[in-house]
């Protein structure tokens, strides 16, 4: 059993007035112990609402969601709020995108680091105090004792972020879920960042879901990948496997639109046409398929199908009825080899 | 933090100069000149002359300004047309009527403004929400002097819960070491003065307050409803903290920023508006000395009464200034 | 600063330390979205049912009213502190000059849209241009028209309408006058507001780099895109000038002809016989809250509709 268990997770938005949205549809993943999973799309793919899914974050209103998301053996999707609370930010944790306006502007850092110990680990302010301190320096905070006495905006980009990790990290959670934790910063500190996380998951034996839309950051971090496109996991494959053999075009398109340093100057970078608002329902055919340079008449005959392009034991299902590098057309029928 | 206030208080010099330019042109704009207006319009020409002569209007524009100015600074506003008395001693004395009305009335307004408000932002869009913002623009389009009426003739007429006008019973009897007649029962240990003072208080401070409990239930709405969507916010969820540190902590602190500058301001509107509801309640504060000060076009009271009013006004902005400072580690540091 | 730009959502005051950080940038254009958001919102329908009422009614007076609201034919009627109620004739009753009140109602929503037209487009055109010039000019002008507007703001509204209305002397045009100078500020700052946020914006870079003019900028560019602010703060404005009236016309400020009908003046009189007739004061105070309440609901639908974070 893994740490984390995501099944046939669906989320549809409702709003009056508006057609239903479904924003991810079927979506399962594993996440073992000490293990990082990469879940890589563009905006309005989906993975952010997985997870915030995953940390029951959604709106109670005009957000409806399926399938089950189960924690070492508790299944989150049937508790209630209540119960909710105990287990965010003690058993699961979460670092968003952008530290500036995550972080509470009016309150010290200090507070909003004790608030979660005396939360969730029952320590009282003064014990808080030298657990907070402890943990910023853990995540190489400089001067921590000072540092928590600070506000938000007195601290840089970097730092900022730094405190967001010790936050969640604070409770030693057993799963951290990363939401573009990079995105809002500079590009020198983006690296000192992805080193922290990977150190931290190293060292506390956490399981990691990294959300992102930079496949190079999945490159140097994760173990696994999942590609979502469209609210659906449309490749996953170990991180090698899938630098190695991107299946799916869009991973292909991906993979090929990185900037290569050993590039010929005058080759244009590629690109993938269109944008991801072109787009086709999935219960008819391939979402991708109105931007797919690959696209043939079966993509839009009602859902693609997955195909197996790994071994049991190293799977990577790839959802598409033409994969890269394969020849044949991939049928209900043959999906397996 | 103090160069901060320095800074402030420097700031108010233009605007109090200016503000007494203005008030120097209006004197001199008054029908008939500034001699008819100290007088009033009945003046014998000696009088007049005398008066011109005393007030140098005979010498150069600028020195006259100098002199005005010299005795704005003195708080010297000449006597007032009404009672012959000097206008300052006049406000004085009814200054603490004033202020007990109008801090009654923003003790209701943010007593339930705030606690309104915020109910209809976390009810957004539901009954609570529309009486909510229904009531409040009521409260701003209804005349002061109208809700007044209305209150009086309800509450004092025809139900006789409460007293009709002035300040306190005329058939008891109270010492007023302060004027402050609700803190005065109680200094002297005559209780029931003050709560006949309270009752006194009540619909005067109802009355008042309908602008200010408007204004600031439509700001806390808003700014709750702007605070709630706030990535910090969604941060306060994602650790597990129990409702209420959410409330206070991470919605209601940074959502009373805006309401706190908001509170500051609509002192000035009550003073402004005590001017209204005094007269409907026969309310013996600077207001009704200054609402009958119109009436009898007693011009040195209008003009003391809005120097007064403009420099309270302005103090209270920069104290709420400081509190904003206070508030927003922010603003503080920068 | 008076209740009309705290209303408007621009809370601020003299100090811009505070104005800055909780001040939300205007809506910029009246798009179709927004149109269509304004029709599907009850209170914008009622709040345009109620401006279309209190026109019509304030044009068509002459043919809606039975009488002349001057005509004082039925004093025999009225005996001290008995004042006719309702009746087949006189809807609203007589008052205790022995008027038509309904007429006089009915010829009072003419002053009542004439006051709040004239001192709202006095008033608009002056801030307006001061606003503009501030924004345009920057630097000591900027200073000197902001220092000057902080100066107005620093008396509260009404006071402030209150001073010019003594000064000027008893008449309608120094009551529009007074409520036109309260506006001036805060039309003043709304459009330095506009012209600093758009001269950033990136169609006026555009329009600089290919070398227009800063006077054709600010003609066809600025001013236009501005639009849509100056008609919600308009529309509130209107709304507290028909409220401000009446305050003017209880402190005696109204015009000089004590006869002619006015709402404020109706209301103040009815303080008299409050006790016997208390109807006389509710008529007209009704009538007062209903005019600005339908300028208040469109001004405050309007700014809604065009607000992106209150999209539903």
């Amino acid at each position: 059993m893994s740490l984390l268990e995501v099944r046939d997770l669906s989320v549809t938005f409702t709003r009056s007035g508006q057609q239903p949205v479904r924003a991810v549809d079927g979506v399962t993943f594993d996440v073992a112990a000490g293990q990082s999973v990469g879940i890589v799309g563009e905006s309005g793919s989906g993975k952010s609402v997985t997870s915030l899914a995953v940390m029951g974050l959604l709106p109670a209103r005009g957000a409806h969601l399926g399938g089950t998301v189960t924690l070492d053996g508790n299944e989150l999707t049937s508790m209630d709020q209540r119960a909710l609370r105990d287990v965010r930010g003690r058993d699961v944790a979460m670092i968003f995108q952008d530290p500036m306006t995550s972080l509470n502007p009016v309150v010290t850092v200090g507070r909003q680091l004790t608030e979660v110990l005396t939360r969730h680990a029952g320590l009282r302010r003064g014990e808080a105090k030298a657990e907070a301190e402890q943990l910023l320096r853990r995540v190489g905070i400089p001067d921590p004792v000072r540092r928590l006495g600070e506000y938000p905006h007195q601290l840089s980009g970097g730092m900022r972020q730094r405190v967001m990790i010790a936050i969640a990290i604070a409770c030693r959670p057993k799963l951290l879920i990363a939401d573009e934790p990079t995105t809002a910063l500079d590009v020198t500190i983006q690296a000192q960042i992805l080193d922290l996380l990977r150190n931290l998951v190293a060292e506390s034996g956490c399981g990691m879901i990294m959300i992102t839309h930079d496949l190079g950051v999945v490159a140097g971090l994760c173990d696994t990948v999942h590609v979502m496109y469209s609210g659906r996991i449309v490749e996953s494959a170990g991180t090698k496997e899938l630098f190695g053999r991107p299946s799916h075009p869009y991973t292909d398109g991906l993979l090929q639109s990185i900037p290569r340093i050993d590039a010929d100057p005058a080759d244009l970078l590629h690109t993938i046409p269109g944008s991801a608002r072109d787009t086709v329902p999935w219960d008819r055919g391939c979402a991708f398929q109105p931007r797919c340079e690959r696209a043939v008449d079966e993509c839009l005959a009602g859902p693609p199908p997955v195909a197996e392009l790994g071994t049991p034991i190293v799977p990577h299902p790839v959802r598409c009825v033409r994969p890269v590098g394969e020849d044949v057309i991939v049928h209900e029928g043959n999906v397996a080899r | 933090m103090l160069r901060f206030i320095v800074r402030r208080l420097a700031l108010l010099v233009p605007i109090l100069l200016g503000l007494s330019v203005l008030l120097f042109a209006w004197v001199r704009a008054l029908p008939g000149g500034p001699a008819y207006a100290l007088l009033g319009e009945r003046a014998t020409p000696e009088a007049v002359a005398a008066i011109e002569s005393q007030l140098g209007l005979d010498r150069p524009l600028w020195e006259q300004y100098l002199q005005f100015l010299g005795r704005a600074v003195r708080l010297d506003f000449g006597a007032s047309l009404q009672t012959g008395q000097p206008v300052i001693e006049e406000m004085l004395r009814r200054f603490p009527a004033t202020i007990e009305l109008a801090l009654a009335a923003l003790l209701i307004a943010v007593c339930v403004g705030i606690p309104l408000g915020y109910l209809a932002a976390r009810r957004y869009g539901t009954w609570i929400d529309s009486l909510a913002v229904t009531g409040s623009l009521l409260g701003v389009t209804i005349p002061i002097f109208f809700l007044a009426y209305i209150l009086k003739y309800v509450f004092a007429v025809e139900l006789g819960w409460l007293p009709t006008a002035g300040r306190s019973d005329p058939r008891a009897r109270a010492d007023h070491p302060t004027g402050f007649y609700v803190l005065d029962g109680i200094i002297t240990g005559n209780l029931d003065a003050s709560w006949d003072a309270i009752q006194h208080l009540i619909l005067p401070a109802l009355a008042l307050s309908s602008i200010p409990l408007a204004v600031i239930v439509r700001i806390t709405r808003a700014s709750v409803l702007n605070v709630v969507n706030e990535d910090y916010v969604r941060t306060a969820e994602a650790k597990g903290l129990l409702p209420g540190t959410i409330t206070w902590r991470h919605v209601l602190k940074n959502a009373m920023l805006p309401v706190t500058t908001v509170i500051g301001l609509q002192l000035g509107v009550l003073l402004a508006g005590a001017v209204l509801t005094e007269t409907v309640f026969a309310f013996a504060g600077v207001g009704k000395f200054m609402a009958d000060g119109i009436v009898q076009r007693d011009f040195p009271t209008i003009q003391g009464f809005i120097l007064v009013i403009a420099v309270v006004y302005v103090v209270i902005n920069m104290i709420v200034d400081l509190v904003y400072g206070l508030l927003d580690p922010r603003v503080r540091v920068s | 600063m008076s209740v009309n730009e705290v209303v408007a959502g621009e809370p601020g005051g003299p100090a811009p330390a505070a104005t800055e950080s909780v001040s939300s940038r205007p809506p910029r254009s009246l798009g179709r979205e927004a149109v269509r958001r304004l029709f599907r919102n009850p209170m914008a329908i009622v709040g345009m049912v109620l401006i279309s009422l209190f026109v019509l009614v304030a044009i068509f007076a002459p043919l809606i009213a039975p009488y002349s609201p001057t005509d004082n034919s039925w004093l025999d009627q009225v005996r001290p502190g008995q004042y006719p109620g309702p009746s087949a004739e006189h809807w609203l009753g007589i008052d205790p000059l022995g008027r038509d009140v309904f007429s006089r109602i009915i010829y009072g929503a003419r002053q009542s849209l004439l006051i709040g037209v004239v001192s709202l487009a006095l008033g608009a055109t002056a801030g307006i241009a001061l606003g503009v010039l501030a924004g345009a000019f920057g630097g000591w002008v900027d200073t000197v028209v902001m220092r000057f507007v902080d100066i107005m703001l620093s008396v509260p509204g009404l006071l402030f309408a209150i001073a010019v209305a003594a000064m000027l002397g008893q008449s309608l045009t120094s009551v529009m006058i007074a409520i036109a100078v309260v506006n001036v500020p805060i039309f003043a700052r709304l459009l330095r507001g506009e012209m600093l946020g758009q001269r950033g914006a990136d169609y006026v870079l555009a329009a600089r780099s290919l070398g227009i003019s800063r006077s054709a900028i600010v003609f066809r560019h600025v001013l236009p895109n501005s639009f849509t602010p100056v008609l919600v703060q308009g529309t509130l404005t209107l709304a507290l000038a028909i409220v401000e009236a009446a305050g003017l016309a209880f402190l005696g400020l109204s015009g000089s002809d004590p006869s002619a009908p006015e709402w404020g003046r109706m209301l103040t009189d009815a303080q008299e016989t409050l006790t016997s007739a208390p109807m006389l004061a509710v008529y007209p105070g009704l009538a007062i809250v209903l005019a600005a309440l339908g300028f208040t609901l469109v001004g405050e639908s309007l700014r809604e509709a065009l607000d992106p974070k209150f999209r539903r």
